[in-house]
């Protein structure tokens, strides 16, 4: 009663007008159709059909036979519906087959025989269809002769050609570079001639460094200006026999020893003479510091030898084999 | 909310296998008037209406065993109907390949083909009216107008807020009211 007056006032608030219509709605339902309806559903829920019953409304007679139904169509139709609630299976009505008890459903379904009426051809079942038996013995993908043994084209042009490269002459010359790295003495910034792929008497390929890499990379060949390294290296190799000569003498006087020295020698004891030698072989043994020789040499014996050579190329031969303060130049 | 004590023994009444026919029969007696009156506001006509009565109640058949009785039998039972009838105006649509508007005309049509028809009461031309509004606006009209629905229980039914429900159902009043004064 609350909700009414309150729906009552919400209508009359929104629309007087919709407010003031009567409620009652103007259809009309065949008499009679309430107390049936029930059976109605009953009926379409058990699987038996009250609607072409004699005595059922006119109304919905008239749109049963509306439309033609073949032959038997009820006759089945109860078990078509029931079949359909069992498959749900809340029908509530339990199967026969497994209670035993046919008691239980309607009269109807005696006269139902439970033989599948479709019909198969013979021999169906034996005999596979001409379209399966072709394909069973027909692979469904053929493959060329030779396929897994060969290679595709690609690939065999492929197998045959090395992916990377390496330097020429780089194997070659491994060996000698890990010994130059390897070697302690080394100054970090002394620059390492470039390995030359191959012999040039008339060329020379000179070094260059790129700035943060380490590594050595093919320089530019330097054509012409051979007599003048020659010239320097002979200088130098002067140079150096000039300070060593003193030794070498020593080292050949001693092959010819004088009487005095070999019966001198001859007094030695063999404990004082492994002595001597071990004494000398710590002495060779100990690190060379400082191979470079000084020279007494005055300016114009260093120009007359050097004459020719440009203070370029004399200062890029000292880059390569030592520093440059270690010889005297212009 | 949960279901009322007439409701309850109805329940049990089917949920007992013995006397499950009876209750449900009792069911439908208790509720099919009701229900058929809001299928037939929708649908219009008789013979549709009936289909659709049927088809609700095949539904409750199946489905009450499973029903939680967390709102009231009447709020589901009246769930199932509007889900019912809104899926026989989708098929209808979709046999006749028609659009909304002609399906909306066509049932107008249906309003004025009744035998009982009268362009002069108002209470046809509230049908039609009806007839003119959106589906869901449609059950929205006609629960509150007709049956007098609260606005918290037409949320359960329709899953909707009823915020939405009440905008829903002004909307309809403003729109009848149109109608009718223009018609």
């Amino acid at each position: 009663m609350h909700e009414r007056n309150e729906i009552s006032v919400e209508l009359s608030a929104l629309s007087a007008l919709v407010s003031g219509i009567s409620r009652q709605t103007p259809y009309g339902a065949p008499v009679g159709y309430f107390d049936q309806f029930p059976a109605t559903v009953m009926n379409r829920i058990a699987g038996s059909s009250l609607i072409l019953q004699p005595g059922s409304s006119a109304i919905l007679q008239t749109r049963a036979s509306a439309f033609e139904v073949p032959e038997g169509y009820f006759e089945g139709f109860a078990a078509q519906v029931l079949g359909r609630i069992r498959a749900g299976g809340t029908t509530g009505f339990e199967d026969h087959r497994t209670t035993g008890s046919e008691d239980e459903l309607p009269p109807i379904f005696c006269r139902i025989s439970r033989v599948t009426p479709y019909q198969v051809p013979d021999g169906y079942f034996e005999e596979q269809s001409p379209l399966l038996a072709v394909l069973r013995d027909k692979p469904a993908y053929s493959i060329p002769e030779g396929y897994f043994d060969e290679l595709s084209p690609v690939l065999t042009v492929a197998h045959d050609r090395t992916t990377y490269r390496v330097p020429e002459g780089y194997f070659a010359e491994l060996a000698e570079r890990i010994l130059e790295r390897v070697v302690p003495n080394v100054a970090p910034n002394v620059f390492r001639p470039a390995a030359a792929a191959k012999v040039v008497p008339m060329e020379r390929v000179a070094a260059e460094r790129v700035p943060g890499d380490d590594r050595i990379s093919g320089g530019k060949v330097l054509k012409g200006h051979w007599w003048k390294y020659s010239s320097v290296a002979a200088i130098a190799a002067c140079i150096l026999l000039i300070f060593s000569w003193p030794q070498v003498s020593n080292k050949i006087t001693v092959g010819a020893m004088t009487p005095d020295v070999s019966s001198a020698l001859q007094k030695v004891t063999d404990q004082e003479m492994q002595a001597y030698l071990d004494d000398q072989h710590a002495i060779l043994t100990e690190p060379v510091t400082n191979t470079t020789a000084t020279l007494d040499m005055n300016e114009g014996d260093v120009k007359s030898l050097l004459g020719e050579v440009s203070d370029n190329d004399l200062q890029q031969y000292m880059e390569e084999h030592g520093k440059a303060e270690d010889l005297a130049t212009n | 909310m949960g279901v009322t004590i007439q409701d309850t023994e109805l329940l049990l009444q089917f949920r007992d296998p013995a006397t499950r026919e009876k209750g449900f029969t009792a069911i439908i007696k208790k509720y099919q008037e009701k229900l058929y009156w809001h299928i037939r506001r929708m649908v219009v006509e008789h013979e549709d209406t009936n289909d659709v009565l049927q088809n609700v109640f095949i539904r409750v058949w199946n489905g009450l065993e499973n029903f939680r009785e967390d709102s009231q039998l009447y709020t589901w039972l009246y769930r199932i109907a509007t889900n019912e009838c809104l899926s026989y105006l989708e098929q209808q649509k979709r046999k006749s390949s028609a659009s909304l508007d002609e399906l909306e005309s066509g049932l107008s049509n249906k309003v004025i083909a009744d035998k009982y028809f009268d362009p002069n009461k108002l209470e046809w031309k509230l049908q039609l009216a009806i007839q003119q509004l959106p589906e869901k606006q449609r059950v929205v009209f006609t629960l509150r107008y007709y049956d007098e629905m609260p606005y918290e229980e037409m949320s359960r039914v329709l899953d909707t807020s009823e915020g939405a429900l009440k905008a829903s159902y002004h909307h309809a009043v403003k729109k009848i009211e149109d109608y009718i004064l223009n018609h």
